[in-house]
């Protein structure tokens, strides 16, 4: 119902435009009747023919209803296949119903062609019919097929996939000796093979390379038209990223096919025909497929490029003659790809020779390379130029060092021409200009010619880099020419350790004196001197930028070139300022104000890769000192947006996506690219290693007292900006626990330290001064002046930190003797077992964790001889005891002697009274008296035992005082002991107590330090400050003498 | 360079090692875990029957149903095909009829066909006989071999035999030789040299 619909109102239109187009033939009205006699059986194969017939002279306004009732039509073909006539007139029919206009909406005709596909038995039967050897036939399904490919391109793809003799038939119209067929069916090949792998391949086993590479010769080569061309972009439709048919291709001998379309004869280097001109670059294209990069067939590919000569042709080609410049530059860039990581076709290619056109002798085509990246007019011809010595270069130290022995100065040249050079320092080529006027101006050119040609690779390009310090009048100065030289030392450098060590040796000149040769200029240092010389030259800021970089990949995993860098005292200072100085905003003097972000991005990169690649030597000279810049006076935030503006920058972003292909129309080859592919792997290489820059350089550096925080006075400042790093928690400890009036007023005083030298506008890096005298007076002054400022500012600083020692030291004073007391009172305290004193924040990590550990072990011997203590304290008190015990027994044992003897002497005495009464009372007076006798005898007897009793009472007495002493004594201790327990127990905060005291005392070391650091740092200042000023000096002198020459 | 160049094609189930056989043949390797081949790929490699050098160009198809209608395409223009199943997986013998009745009804009927048991390495997890194999062939007019891509046992003689089969025919005159539809090439020792001498480097454009 909707198709009916859908249709209906397509026919109404069709048949409002059909009508104005003025139909002739069969209308929409008789379409019907016809489709019903060719439908109905029992019409004869005649009728049937007529009515086809006369279907084929349909208008456009019957498509629809043609097309409405197809299968009519393709029922009838399928089964008339060998009546030839009825087969040319369907197929016209099918044709015309499918033939779209270009400025119709062809809603219809696409339709059509959708319902002819989607009825597989259709394309069989079509495929099926190429076999008839009928020339129109095969021509009307040749351009049918184009019709159909035109239309759903995609489904006919998949109807051949799925028919598998399809394919087979059309390449059998490929081998047609009827051109016109045969020039059809390249046509759908060349559609069909666009982008289906699975159809490439199956073309390619129908022997397609062999049957277009045949076509190729027989059109007579190069020298062929469209045909050839045709074939050529087949052949490179079939090969493009397919390492199946890439393998075949090389397999069967395909590559060396090729080379004759390469070849040019002498009259194509002036004038070449826009036919031979489309067939190299094709072939060119196909070289490029055949090379593309991470293919595993690339360089197998590449072997066999070579050796069949076809890297010779292409040599020459871009080398050579030629006058076609995209023709050049294509076969370069073609050259680049060819070598690429290949070191066999690396080596043939640097092996190669061809004939200068100056001298007429032969010259290395690298030195021809060298010339044309240099000296072309053309900037997409030395960018491809380049391309081949990036690829020279890449990954082949070999030729790395090579390149760089090459590299000296050319000045040797010129001093045989001009004597007079040697007495100015200056460049030699400006007066070698004015002195040229004396020559006769032929000869001066030839000459100049020749010495131009006689100059070295690395001569070329030491000129092209440092050109523009001496602009030449009337030459206007060419920035891809220092651009290009600049890169290519880059990637002369990159990666080549050996490469950066034997140029910081190698002096550019031979040296005439000894005092040269014990101080050469390297191209390093030559290097240097440029970039410092910039910031006084109003120059293009891409001069800058090539220099930075290519003093970024130098640096960079070199602590050797480093060292020789932190050896030049303006070096880091140079680089901060730019750092630090303001983007350039609206009416900018010099050339992109973007081009600044660039700068700092570079400058910064530079910074991070010292700090990352620095040994320890120069480490320990400068490290605090680079520090301290990025970490103060640049900030880690700063530092990081600087990178970050260069990495998210368009120029970067756009490099980023992989490696440039040569696209001679982009605008973008017109202009110099900053930044390549890998300059950009590089870049992210180095951000990821120095992402922490801020941490990295706080780690407490070798040599150093452990404990002792280094270089962390900002604290506040830094916990803001940096990543949470292992000593904040103690910083933040100390600041909690030091008492606030020691701590407060020294990071005042600090903080005064590292903003002063900024609001001085930076002593280190004065003023920009002008070349002129007066300038240098004046510029003079103010450094005396900053100096002057300086020095104030070191005495200042000098007398701080004398008062600052002094406190420390009244500090430590204090601090000792707090401790002995404490120590003191632990030692008299009485001791307690071990485990009950946790160890105190054991998280604390760094100086302040093996602080608080020796603390705890002096703490656990404190405790073990305290223990030790208590077990003898209890010893004691057991013997004292026993001791007790042992008296209390005595005292028992004298008690009863005494109970004993006095009972002795109440029987003695009862005994003297019973005597005395019985003589007394039985006996008279006789008895009395020897009883007397006797009592006193006894008492006599008594009286040494009574002095024993009271001698032993006595005893008693003393004894129980001893006692009672002694429990005393054992109370005491027993209350010591509870003491010492508490005290034990109690131990974290009696650590803590103590804790305090020596945190502030190493903190306040550690502030000592720093000011001993800082106060270095300024002097190291001052001395920069100096030696920059007695340079001026002599430069004031210098030109004063100049001044007075001219007046001469 | 060479007499005649022979076209192959190499079909039989997912995973019974037909890329392996084709890399064993052409690179003397073995690769125990291959990633599974897309379409077709192609391998090619000189041997000599009867004194003369025969160029093979194998076509290596995937085994996977999802491109059985691609492969089909390589079939009328081979010379010969290697029929392959793995000796371990039985479904993969019995599926060969169903791979039989494709190459007859698309390769050209001379194309010569040899049945290839692979992995005779692995006789503890043998799933066909060799007899089974051999019955199969016979029932069929196929050549038959027992190989193992692994140890390449019978690898070589895999190809060697098929392209002597095929001389053979040649030499009975079976084939319309100057056909390349049945996947057969006559050398042309006079011609095709002209691509491989070049110029000697030097000289050329530049004067």
């Amino acid at each position: 119902m909707n198709k009916n619909w859908f249709g209906g109102f397509l026919n109404n239109v069709k048949q409002t435009s059909g009508s104005s187009s003025g139909g002739s033939g069969v209308n929409n009205v008789s379409v019907e009747p016809l489709m019903d006699k060719i439908q109905d059986a029992s019409s004869t194969i005649e009728v049937k023919k007529e009515a086809v017939t006369q279907l084929s002279s349909i208008n456009r306004s019957c498509h629809q209803a043609v097309g409405a009732r197809m299968s009519v039509l393709t029922n009838l073909l399928e089964q008339n296949k060998d009546d030839i006539e009825l087969v040319r007139e369907i197929i016209q029919i099918l044709t015309l119903i499918m033939t779209t206009l270009p400025k119709d909406d062809n809603i219809i005709e696409i339709h059509n062609t959708e319902l002819f596909i989607s009825v597989k038995s259709n394309f069989v039967v079509i495929c099926d019919l190429l076999k008839v050897n009928d020339y129109y036939i095969k021509y009307y399904i040749a351009r049918f097929l184009v019709i159909l490919i035109k239309n759903r391109f995609d489904a006919v793809q998949e109807a051949i996939l799925s028919c598998p003799m399809s394919m087979p038939n059309i390449m059998s119209l490929l081998l047609d000796k009827r051109e016109v067929i045969r020039n059809e069916a390249l046509l759908i090949i060349l559609e069909l093979t666009k982008s289906n792998q699975e159809i490439q391949k199956i073309v390619a086993f129908e022997s397609a390379f062999e049957i277009l590479l045949d076509i190729i010769k027989r059109e007579g080569l190069s020298e062929g038209g469209v045909i050839v061309n045709d074939c050529i972009l087949v052949l490179n439709n079939l090969l493009k990223g397919n390492v199946s048919n890439q393998n075949f291709f090389r397999e069967t001998g395909c590559i060396q096919g090729l080379s004759p379309l390469l070849e040019v004869q002498n009259t194509d280097m002036w004038i070449l025909s826009d036919n031979k001109f489309n067939i190299i670059m094709s072939t060119l294209d196909i070289i490029l497929t055949l090379v593309e990069r991470n293919n595993v067939s690339t360089p197998p590919n590449q072997h066999v490029i070579s050796h069949s000569g076809i890297m010779n042709l292409i040599i020459r080609l871009g080398l050579g003659k030629m006058s076609s410049q995209v023709i050049r530059s294509k076969s370069l860039y073609t050259l680049g790809e060819i070598i690429h990581l290949n070191p066999e076709n690396i080596s043939e290619f640097s092996g190669v020779t061809m004939k200068s056109e100056v001298s007429k002798q032969s010259q290395t085509a690298l030195l021809r390379l060298t010339t044309v990246m240099l000296y072309s007019k053309d900037i997409i011809e030395k960018a491809a130029a380049f391309h081949v010595f990036k690829s020279y270069l890449y990954n082949n130290e070999e030729a790395q060092m090579a390149l760089a022995s090459t590299i000296i100065s050319d000045s040797s040249n010129n001093n045989n021409n001009n004597n007079n050079n040697t007495t100015s320092g200056d460049s030699t080529s400006s007066s070698n200009n004015t002195n040229s006027k004396s020559n006769s101006p032929i000869d001066q050119q030839q000459k100049l010619q020749l010495e131009f040609e006689n100059l070295s690779i690395g001569q070329h390009l030491y000129k092209a880099l440092f050109s523009w310090e001496t602009p030449i009048q009337g030459k206007p100065f060419d920035i891809s020419c220092f651009w290009f030289a600049s890169v290519v030392l880059l990637y002369m450098l990159k990666d080549s350790i050996h490469t950066k060590e034997q140029l910081l040796k190698m002096p550019l000149e031979v040296p005439k004196s000894s005092a040269e040769a014990q101080q050469p200029v390297t191209l390093f240092t030559k290097l240097m001197a440029c970039l410092m010389a910039t910031k006084k030259q109003d120059i293009d800021p891409t001069i800058k930028i090539g220099l930075l970089k290519l003093l970024a990949v130098w640096l960079a995993d070199s602590p050797k070139s480093i060292k020789i860098f932190f050896d030049g005292n303006q070096h880091l200072a140079f680089l901060v300022e730019i750092i630090l100085s303001p983007l350039p905003t609206g009416s900018s003097t010099v050339g992109n104000p973007n081009l600044h972000s660039h700068i700092q991005g570079l400058c910064t990169l530079i910074l991070g890769i010292c700090a990352q690649y620095m040994d320890d030597e120069t480490a320990e000279k400068n490290k605090s000192n680079l520090s301290s810049i990025i970490n103060h006076r640049i900030t880690v935030n700063t530092f990081k947006e600087k990178l970050d503006s260069l990495r998210k920058s368009d120029s970067f972003t756009n490099a980023e996506q992989g490696e440039e292909s040569f696209d001679p129309s982009s605008t973008a080859a017109k202009t110099i690219i900053l930044y390549d592919f890998d300059f950009t792997m590089f870049f992210k290489d180095v951000y990821d290693k120095i992402r922490h820059i801020g941490t990295n350089i706080n780690k407490p550096r070798p040599g150093k007292r452990p404990q002792q925080p280094t270089t962390t006075t900002n604290t506040t400042q830094q916990q803001q900006q940096q990543p949470p790093s292992q000593q904040q928690p103690q910083q933040q400890q100390q600041q909690q626990q030091s008492s606030p009036q020691s701590s407060s007023p020294l990071i005042q005083q600090k903080y005064d330290h590292t903003t002063t030298p900024n609001n001085n506008g930076s002593p280190q890096s004065p003023p920009i001064q002008t070349v002129q005298q007066l300038d240098n007076s004046i510029e003079f002054n103010n450094l005396k002046k900053v100096n002057n400022e300086l020095i104030e500012q070191l005495t200042g600083i000098k007398l701080q930190y004398q008062q600052l020692q002094q406190h420390s030291n009244q500090q430590q004073q204090l601090h000792q003797n707090q401790l002995q007391q404490l120590q003191q009172q632990l030692s008299t305290q009485v001791p307690l077992p071990q485990s009950s004193s946790p160890p105190p924040q054991q998280t604390t990590s760094g100086a302040s964790e093996q602080e608080l550990l020796q603390l705890l072990e002096d703490k656990d011997k404190e405790i073990s001889s305290l223990s030790d203590a208590v077990y003898k304290l209890e010893d004691i008190v057991v013997a004292k005891d026993d001791q007790i015990e042992e008296i209390n027994n005595i005292i028992e044992q004298l008690k009863q002697q005494l109970q004993q003897s006095q009972q002795q002497q109440q029987q003695q005495q009862q005994q003297q009274s019973s005597s005395s009464s019985s003589p007394f009372g039985n006996g008279g007076n006789g008895l009395d008296s020897s009883d007397y006798f006797e009592l006193l005898r006894l008492r006599q007897e008594n009286e040494p035992t009574q002095s024993r009793v009271r001698q032993l009472e006595n005893e008693v007495s003393q004894l129980n005082q001893k006692i009672i002493y002694l429990t005393n004594e054992n109370q005491l201790i027993q209350q010591q002991k509870e003491d010492a327990l508490k005290k034990i127990t109690s131990s974290p905060t009696s650590n803590n107590k103590n804790e305090p005291n020596s945190l502030k005392l190493a903190k306040l070391e550690g502030e000592l330090s720093e000011m001993k650091i800082k106060y270095e740092s300024l002097i190291k200042e001052q001395d920069e400050v100096l030696s920059y000023s007695t340079k001026i000096e002599l430069e004031n002198s210098n030109l004063k003498n100049q001044l007075s020459k001219l007046q001469q | 360079m060479y007499s005649f160049l022979f076209k192959y094609i190499i079909i039989g189930d997912t995973g019974v090692g037909k890329s392996c056989l084709l890399l064993q043949f052409t690179d003397k390797r073995f690769q125990p875990v291959h990633d599974l081949t897309i379409g077709v790929e192609f391998g090619a490699r000189m041997i000599t029957i009867d004194n003369k050098a025969i160029k093979l160009q194998i076509w290596d198809t995937a085994g996977q149903e999802s491109f059985r209608s691609i492969t089909r395409s390589y079939y009328r223009g081979s010379a010969g095909a290697l029929l392959v199943y793995d000796i371990t997986r039985r479904d993969t013998f019995n599926h060969l009829t169903c791979w039989l009745k494709d190459a007859r009804s698309y390769a050209n009927s001379n194309m010569t066909i040899i049945l290839i048991g692979n992995k005779s390495d692995m006789e503890s997890k043998r799933a066909v006989s060799y007899e089974e194999g051999r019955q199969f062939a016979d029932e069929n007019g196929l050549i038959f071999l027992e190989t193992s891509a692994k140890t390449a046992s019978n690898v070589e003689e895999a190809f060697v035999n098929t392209a002597s089969k095929i001389y053979e025919k040649i030499q009975k005159g079976d084939f319309d030789i100057n056909n390349e539809s049945f996947g057969i090439k006559l050398g042309a020792p006079t011609s095709k040299q002209d691509g491989t001498d070049q110029k000697p480097a030097g000289g050329g454009c530049c004067k």
